[in-house]
Order: C-alpha cells, then sequence, then structure tokens
C-alpha cells in the first residue's frame, strides 16, 4: 500500500483532460476560452476564400519576389539622390553656410590657409567628395486598400540617412547623420 | 519533431501549387491553434481573430517559402505570433478597447455571466507570463498534448507540465468565485486512491 501511495501522483495532464475531467476549473477555463473564441472559427478561411483571388493575394512566383526585392532598393537610391542634391549644390552656392561656418569655427587649425583676410564668412567651401549611406529598417503593416480595387502593401520604414563632404583646402570633413520615418505603400497590379 | 500530419502534409503540397481550395483546407485544421496562439499574446478575441486572418493571408502568400510541408503548424504559429506582436506594438491599448467593444448586452443575463466570465479570465491571464499564458490557451482551447505544447514554443513536455501546473494554481486563486466549491486537498484525493 506505502509503495503505491509513492508512485501515486497527481495525474498529469493529458491532451484531452482525461485526468482531470471531473476538476470543474478544467471545464470552467474551456467554457471561458470557447465562449469568446469559437465564434471565431471559419472567419479565416471565409476571409481567405473571398480575398484570395485578388491579384496582390495570389501566391507570388519567384520572378515577383525578386521584384519585390528590388523596390526598397530603387527606393533607398531616388532618397539619397534627393537629398544629396540639393545639399551639394547648397554647399557650393552658399559660401556663408551657418553649419559650415560654426563647424570650421569650432576647429580653428583646420581654416584654409589661403589669403590672410580668410574670415568665416570668406570661406568657400567646396566639397570634392560626396559620399551617402543610408541604413534603414522595414516594418511590414499589412494590407491597405488605396481604392475600392487597388491593394497596396503598407511598409513603416526607420530610415537613418549619413552624407558627408571633404574639404579639399585642408581635408577637413562634415558628416550629417538625419533619422527619418516614412510609410511606404507599394500597390499591386489590378486584373 | 515534426509537427504534421500526413493530412496536413498533402494539403500543404496541393497549397504549395496553389490549390486554394487545399489551403482553406489547411485553415480549418489549424484555425483553434491559431486563435490560441494569437489570443495568448493580444488578449482579445476579435482582435486575435483579425490577426489570424491576416496571418492566413500572409501564409498563403509565403507559402512556397516553406521548407518542409511537415513543419507547418510550426512555421504557421510562427506567423500568426509574430504578427500579434507586431499588432500589440503598434496599439498596446486596441486590444483592451476593442475588448469593451465586444462586451455584450447586459439585458441578456446569459450573455452578462459569459461577459463576466471572459472579463474575469482574461484579467487571470493576463497574470501569467506569455509562454504559461500560451500553454494554457493551447491546452484548453485546442486540446494539445503537454509535449505538442514544447515543440511550439522549444520546453520539453515536463516544462509545459510544470508550468500548467503552476498556472492552474493561480487561476484557480483568480477564479475561485466562479468554482462551485473547493476540491479536496491533494493529501486526501492520494489516500482515498491508495485505499481502493
Amino acid at each position: 500500500m506505502k509503495e503505491r501511495l509513492k508512485t501515486d501522483s497527481p495525474p498529469p495532464l493529458e491532451p484531452h483532460g482525461s485526468a482531470a475531467a471531473g476538476d470543474p476549473l478544467d471545464a470552467l477555463l474551456r467554457r471561458g476560452l470557447s465562449e469568446q473564441l469559437d465564434m471565431h472559427i471559419g472567419r479565416a478561411a471565409e476571409r481567405f476564400l473571398a480575398e484570395s483571388d485578388r491579384p496582390a493575394l495570389t501566391a507570388p512566383s519567384g520572378s515577383a519576389m525578386r521584384l519585390w526585392w528590388a523596390v526598397p532598393l530603387l527606393a533607398a537610391a531616388a532618397v539619397v539622390a534627393m537629398f544629396a542634391a540639393p545639399v551639394f549644390r547648397a554647399a557650393q552656392s552658399s559660401p556663408a553656410d551657418p553649419s559650415i561656418a560654426s563647424q570650421r569655427a569650432t576647429n580653428p587649425g583646420h581654416l584654409p590657409s589661403h589669403g590672410a583676410d580668410a574670415s568665416l564668412t570668406q570661406v568657400r567651401y567646396e566639397p570634392t567628395e560626396v559620399g551617402g549611406a543610408v541604413k534603414w529598417a522595414d516594418q511590414y503593416e499589412g494590407m491597405v486598400w488605396l481604392d475600392d480595387e487597388t491593394p497596396a502593401q503598407k511598409i513603416r520604414r526607420h530610415r537613418l540617412e549619413t552624407l558627408e563632404w571633404t574639404d579639399p583646402l585642408d581635408s577637413s570633413r562634415i558628416q550629417i547623420t538625419l533619422p527619418r520615418e516614412e510609410i511606404v505603400l507599394v500597390s499591386s497590379p489590378k486584373l | 519533431m515534426a509537427d504534421g500530419s500526413l493530412e496536413t502534409s498533402r494539403w500543404v503540397a496541393l497549397a504549395v501549387s496553389g490549390d486554394r481550395s487545399a489551403f482553406a483546407r489547411l485553415i480549418g485544421l489549424h484555425e483553434r491553434r491559431s486563435l490560441a496562439t494569437a489570443f495568448a499574446v493580444v488578449g482579445c478575441a476579435a482582435t486575435a481573430a483579425d490577426v489570424v486572418q491576416d496571418a492566413m493571408l500572409r501564409a498563403w502568400q509565403r507559402i512556397h517559402e516553406l521548407q518542409d510541408p511537415e513543419r507547418f503548424a510550426s512555421w504557421l504559429s510562427r506567423i500568426v505570433r509574430n504578427l500579434a506582436i507586431d499588432t500589440l506594438r503598434r496599439s498596446p491599448r486596441a486590444a483592451a478597447s476593442m475588448e469593451r467593444l465586444s462586451l455584450v448586452p447586459v439585458h441578456d443575463p446569459d450573455a452578462a455571466e459569459q461577459s463576466e466570465l471572459a472579463d474575469r479570465l482574461n484579467g487571470a491571464l493576463a497574470e501569467l507570463d506569455a509562454t504559461t499564458r500560451l500553454a494554457v490557451t493551447l491546452r484548453y482551447f485546442d486540446n494539445l498534448s503537454s509535449a505538442q505544447i514544447g515543440d511550439m514554443v522549444g520546453l520539453s513536455g515536463a516544462a509545459i507540465d510544470m508550468r500548467l501546473s503552476r498556472a492552474r494554481g493561480v487561476l484557480r486563486k483568480k477564479l475561485s468565485c466562479l468554482l462551485p466549491a473547493e476540491p479536496p486537498a491533494l493529501a486526501d484525493t492520494v489516500m482515498h486512491r491508495g485505499v481502493m
């Protein structure tokens, strides 16, 4: 009898609750979950059958996947070009750019040596190199509809842009890093 | 450990080839597990249902990426869980507010009782850690064994049993007002069995 008492440990929970079928807690847990979730059974299949014939929801092929990967790369390239061009122009045409002037003022040893009267306002900053780097992380936020017939994938993109200039006269460098966030909607072709 | 049955593997193979009805069958086979998984994360039935629907559409779009058809259940569960976590991150208060909106009218006594049970149960489940909450919902909504749950969450069946045992203690205390009476003490139960 003692042997049996020792080995007769509390019954483990069985997959179908057979060992604890009489426990009111089990019945309560099953009922509480069923009452909330049972009403949703079948809806996923209904929605899938209703929406899966739309072009945006057909199982993508390999070529489609290749195009998909190209989207963020092209977008990133466009962003770099868009951002770098005006800054580059501004740097060339604005000799008294306050941000550049202040950068130099903090580092007077790197002031250009040409011209004894080279005051800060007269320094002409002529970058010889413009480099840019972009880092981004995409967060997929599901499907949205642009109109009744145009589905689109919604992507939130966190981007970190770094732009750099080098002065040919004193080899000083200026680097700007800008955090940005944007929503990208990638529409799918209509039928 | 492979988690799929032959039936699942067969439907997966058909779905990969573009058979929509086969994928609809897969949804039917795995919807309870998916709902339990999403509910354990978001804590709201309506939000969980939305998450599962979105997850199924996403799974259909990506099913060609599934390497091993026998791992379909695990693969799908990951999609559901990740999507549920994303949903929670985007609007952490959405789940609670949607739950309040979905409350049934108080004029219906049965419905009011259901609502009270749901509120109390969800509050009690919120006291558990995420893995234990998932184990409880999978056990009591999808009837999964400890080994199956363990395979999903990367723990042994024994570890799941321990978590479930502790969870039952917490839930029994939290839901005591809804339980008819205290169960007999463990020692009494063992002695009774011994005498038998």
